[in-house]
């Protein structure tokens, strides 16, 4: 019984040749382990299958595993679809581009003009809903920073506000949200010099994000400009906004796109946003206020 | 031919545009905020919903209700109460009314008033001791006797009242606004 599991499911193996199919679909994999899910169902299956996966390398390309894995993460996404964060939305279309790879037996390049434009989407959306909304009024990120307990210690570094005050405006705004009261505010507390400040620090975002949405979408595919700007826009970005599941997706897309010459520098930029995990603001403040 | 060979060669791609584009929609026609539904509108926007609930016993009293998610997802689970704040939906918000209304609702004293809300909130709150001095929140529990020793109460109806909170530069304002409500009856 077990011999004909085996060889139904190695009928399914598709080699992965050593070098760019290998790193692609092995880091993702990996990813796949980490961070490619959402939900205590999808996974434990998704750390089975892919560790299982990674560990017996001959499966890293299995159709079938592959086709599991795709099926799943539909599932699971469309059961939970508006409580997603975007990069999980993202992971699975590179999935779903993985397993068409496999399945169709498509060449290399259309893993790599698929993952150029994906990219390049994402950002020009996201420019779009920016656009769209109120990020491109002076205040956006400035609140952020007032009310998002995440930055509250820079927000405290930048203006000498007392943290004990930036927490308390928080509890008020706690409190602010169970009452039933139209046109009821909290005063926040900051300075001119942190509103120009994070006000420059938006614009600059969003001119870069709009810049690297434009060279990967009408750029060469052998350009290193874009590759350049998505490394800048991925380090300048993520140390401040701590999401290291989308700077990860973002750098095996980059990856994934990118000639042999410029690949080592995303992998130094994956390895270098690591230390988004180091708790730089706690670190700081202790420093700051500890008595040596 | 050549078209369905090249719309097969971008078909993950195509299939982004659309997602985005039909959230794009619902988050400027529909209640759904940017930042969830695969339209890549992270930080775009400080707008978020918020839903408060003030249940009515029998009697008439009136009592103001903590609408938050609890440990082992009952009466209100973590994953619905985050979607239904992502994009409230009518029959979302009537199924969070349904379950706040037929749950017990345990109470708990509000201690202290913050200083820095709006001089007229604060005076509401001053006004109304009674309202605004114990907060209830949704409850589970195992049977009526446990809930009876908890001094939980249960409530006939409820009217859930939904709003958005903004942050506004001009004087730095972390303000709610009201947009609409429903009333959902035990």
């Amino acid at each position: 019984m077990l011999t004909k599991i085996h060889t139904f499911i190695d009928k399914y193996n598709v080699p992965l040749k050593p070098g760019y199919e290998e790193l692609i679909f092995k880091f993702s994999l990996m990813l796949l382990v980490l961070d490619g899910s959402t939900g205590w169902n999808a996974q434990i299956l998704m750390r089975i299958t892919c560790t299982l996966m990674l560990v017996f390398g001959k499966y890293a390309g299995n159709k079938l595993f592959w086709g599991i894995i795709i099926s799943v993460l539909l599932l699971s996404n469309s059961l939970q679809w508006y409580m997603l964060d975007n990069h999980k939305i993202l992971f699975m279309y590179w999935v779903l581009l993985l397993t068409m790879y496999l399945w169709l037996e498509k060449d290399t390049e259309y893993i790599r003009a698929n993952s150029k434009l994906l990219i390049g989407l994402v950002m020009l959306f996201a420019v779009v809903q920016k656009v769209l909304n109120e990020f491109l009024t002076p205040g956006f990120l400035h609140g952020r920073f007032l009310f998002d307990s995440r930055f509250m210690l820079i927000t405290h570094f930048l203006t000498d506000i007392p943290v004990e005050l930036l927490y308390k405006s928080k509890q008020s705004m706690t409190m602010l949200n169970a009452l039933p009261i139209h046109q009821s505010f909290v005063q926040l507390k900051s300075t001119p010099l942190m509103a120009t400040s994070i006000y420059i620090f938006q614009v600059f975002g969003l001119v870069v994000e709009f810049l690297v949405s434009i060279l990967f979408l009408g750029g060469k595919k052998d350009s290193n400009a874009k590759d350049i700007s998505l490394i800048i826009f991925c380090i300048g970005t993520y140390f401040i906004f701590p999401v290291i599941g989308f700077s990860s997706i973002l750098l095996l897309l980059g990856i994934a796109q990118s000639t042999a010459k410029i690949r080592p520098y995303y992998i130094i930029a994956f390895i270098v946003l690591q230390f988004i995990k180091v708790p730089w603001q706690e670190l700081l403040y202790y420093i700051e206020n500890a008595s040596f | 031919m050549k078209f369905l060979q090249s719309l097969e060669n971008r078909l993950v791609c195509v299939l982004l545009i659309v997602v985005a584009v039909i959230q794009m929609y619902n988050s400027q026609f529909d209640t759904l905020t940017p930042w969830k539904g695969g339209g890549f509108g992270m930080f775009s926007t400080n707008k978020k919903a918020n839903i408060t609930a003030v249940g009515y016993k029998a009697n008439g009293d009136s009592i103001l209700i903590n609408v938050v998610a609890n440990k082992f997802d009952l009466p209100i689970s973590k994953n619905f109460l985050k979607s239904t704040l992502n994009y409230p939906k009518e029959r979302k918000l009537e199924r969070l009314g349904k379950l706040i209304a037929t749950s017990y609702l345990q109470p708990d004293t509000i201690k202290e008033t913050p200083k820095n809300l709006d001089k007229r909130t604060y005076e509401q709150l001053k006004k109304n001791p009674e309202f605004y001095h114990t907060i209830y929140t949704p409850r589970h529990y195992q049977n009526e006797k446990m809930a009876i020793a908890g001094n939980a109460t249960k409530i006939e109806r409820v009217k859930i009242k939904l709003y958005n909170t903004d942050f506004y530069e001009e004087g730095l304002l972390y303000k709610k606004s009201y947009l609409k409500e429903i009333e959902v009856t035990n």
